[in-house]
């Protein structure tokens, strides 16, 4: 078949098909593929904006838990002041000795000797009254002192415990002397605010 | 007198070629279609895609205006000191709720005959109970025996020794530091103090 023959007969069909064809080409190259690569960097825009706007929302949160935390922070704090420590440095003398000479009496221990002192710490609104103890007493009695302590609905803290058996026996299994580190807070006001 | 030679011009497939010519049309047209249906999706999804971009920068700019507007209603200073508050606060309560009792039921169960305990002390840090421990037993093996069977518990962790003594009488007294991780049946004293709530700044 002659080709140029077919294109000279045939050339008021084959000339508008060919301009359709080139008319498709110049689309594609002037307006579909161009509005494609527009499509992509949208999409890119749209994630880096979808991003920020998850980073402001954190944000957002974050700052207004910082305040509602601050709230009950502050809240905790009024409870634990006035609930849970004791008022004042008279009513935490008064814990140190009063209160624990009859958790003593009631675990059967002895007290034997005691110090107290007031320490303030820098920077703090509490106070510090630390109180060591000798007390001796089996050691069946001496844990339930121990216990007795951890129990209690005061705000007593059992810092250090040293013990040594009197008799060089065992001491599970008779008299101990022991010596108790013993803390409690007061609010003392001054400092820190 | 007919002068052309008809042998030259040969009849050609005239329906081949309209059928080649149709078929190309009809691909022409597809692909026109195609590519205006794409046109109109593409500009479409570009519109969707920046009215969303706007409106994601818009409610950014506002989330971000609102969260400077409410830390500069913070006292900064104040929230640091609320801050140290609850952590001063949460130390203590954390010393007051250590159990003693559930400490000395393991240590009881574990001290071999000859090896006498003679001084606890905790120690808390944020995130750990460090506990040191004075002990003096008649020989090195009697303490060896002691650290194996803490060692086993699973409750004492990292022991390590300092101090080491031995006395007139023979006694090797010891220190021994421990971090301890509280059995979960353990008796935990009661009542309990609330814990503070932290402030993140």
């Amino acid at each position: 078949m002659n080709l140029q023959r077919v294109m000279a007969d045939k050339r008021r069909l084959i000339v508008p098909l060919a301009m359709a064809i080139v008319a498709n080409i110049v689309l594609y190259v002037v307006v579909v593929f161009p509005l494609g690569h527009q499509v992509t960097s949208a999409q890119n825009e749209a994630s880096v904006a979808r991003a920020e706007l998850n980073r402001a929302r954190q944000d957002n949160q974050s700052a207004r838990a910082t305040v509602a935390g601050k709230q009950q922070a502050d809240s905790a704090l009024q409870k634990f002041y006035t609930d849970v420590l004791p008022a004042d440095q008279g009513i935490a003398r008064k814990l140190t000795y009063t209160r624990l000479a009859q958790l003593a009496e009631r675990a059967a221990v002895r007290l034997e000797h005691g110090n107290n002192a007031v320490k303030h710490e820098k920077g703090s609104t509490l106070s510090k009254l630390t109180t060591t103890y000798t007390l001796t007493g089996d050691y069946r009695d001496v844990r339930r002192f121990i216990y007795s302590l951890e129990t209690a609905p005061e705000f007593i803290i059992l810092e250090n415990i040293g013990l040594s058996a009197s008799t060089g026996e065992q001491p599970q299994a008779r008299g101990l002397s022991m010596k108790l580190d013993i803390a409690t807070y007061f609010r003392s006001g001054d400092g820190g605010e | 007198m007919l002068r052309t030679n008809l042998s030259t011009r040969p009849f050609y497939n005239e329906r081949a070629v309209h059928a080649a010519a149709a078929a190309v049309a009809l691909l022409v047209l597809a692909v026109t279609v195609w590519q205006g249906v794409r046109v109109v999706r593409l500009s479409q999804y570009k519109t969707e895609m920046n009215t969303a971009i706007n409106r994601d920068r818009t409610q950014a700019a506002q989330l971000t205006r609102e969260a400077q507007l409410t830390r500069r209603g913070l006292d900064q200073k104040e929230l640091g000191v609320v801050a140290a508050k609850a952590k001063e606060a949460n130390d203590l309560i954390e010393q007051r709720t250590f159990s003693w009792t559930a400490l000395f039921n393991q240590l009881s169960s574990t001290l071999p005959e000859d090896v006498m305990l003679t001084g606890v002390q905790p120690q808390f840090t944020d995130a750990e109970t460090h506990v040191n421990l004075d002990v003096q037993g008649r020989s090195s093996g009697d303490i060896d025996t002691f650290w194996d069977r803490l060692d086993k518990t699973g409750s004492f962790r990292d022991i390590q020794w300092s101090d080491v003594n031995v006395t007139d009488e023979g006694l090797h007294k010891i220190r021994m530091t421990a971090v301890y991780t509280p059995p979960h049946d353990a008796p935990r004293p009661s009542p309990q103090p609330a814990a503070v709530p932290g402030v993140a700044r």
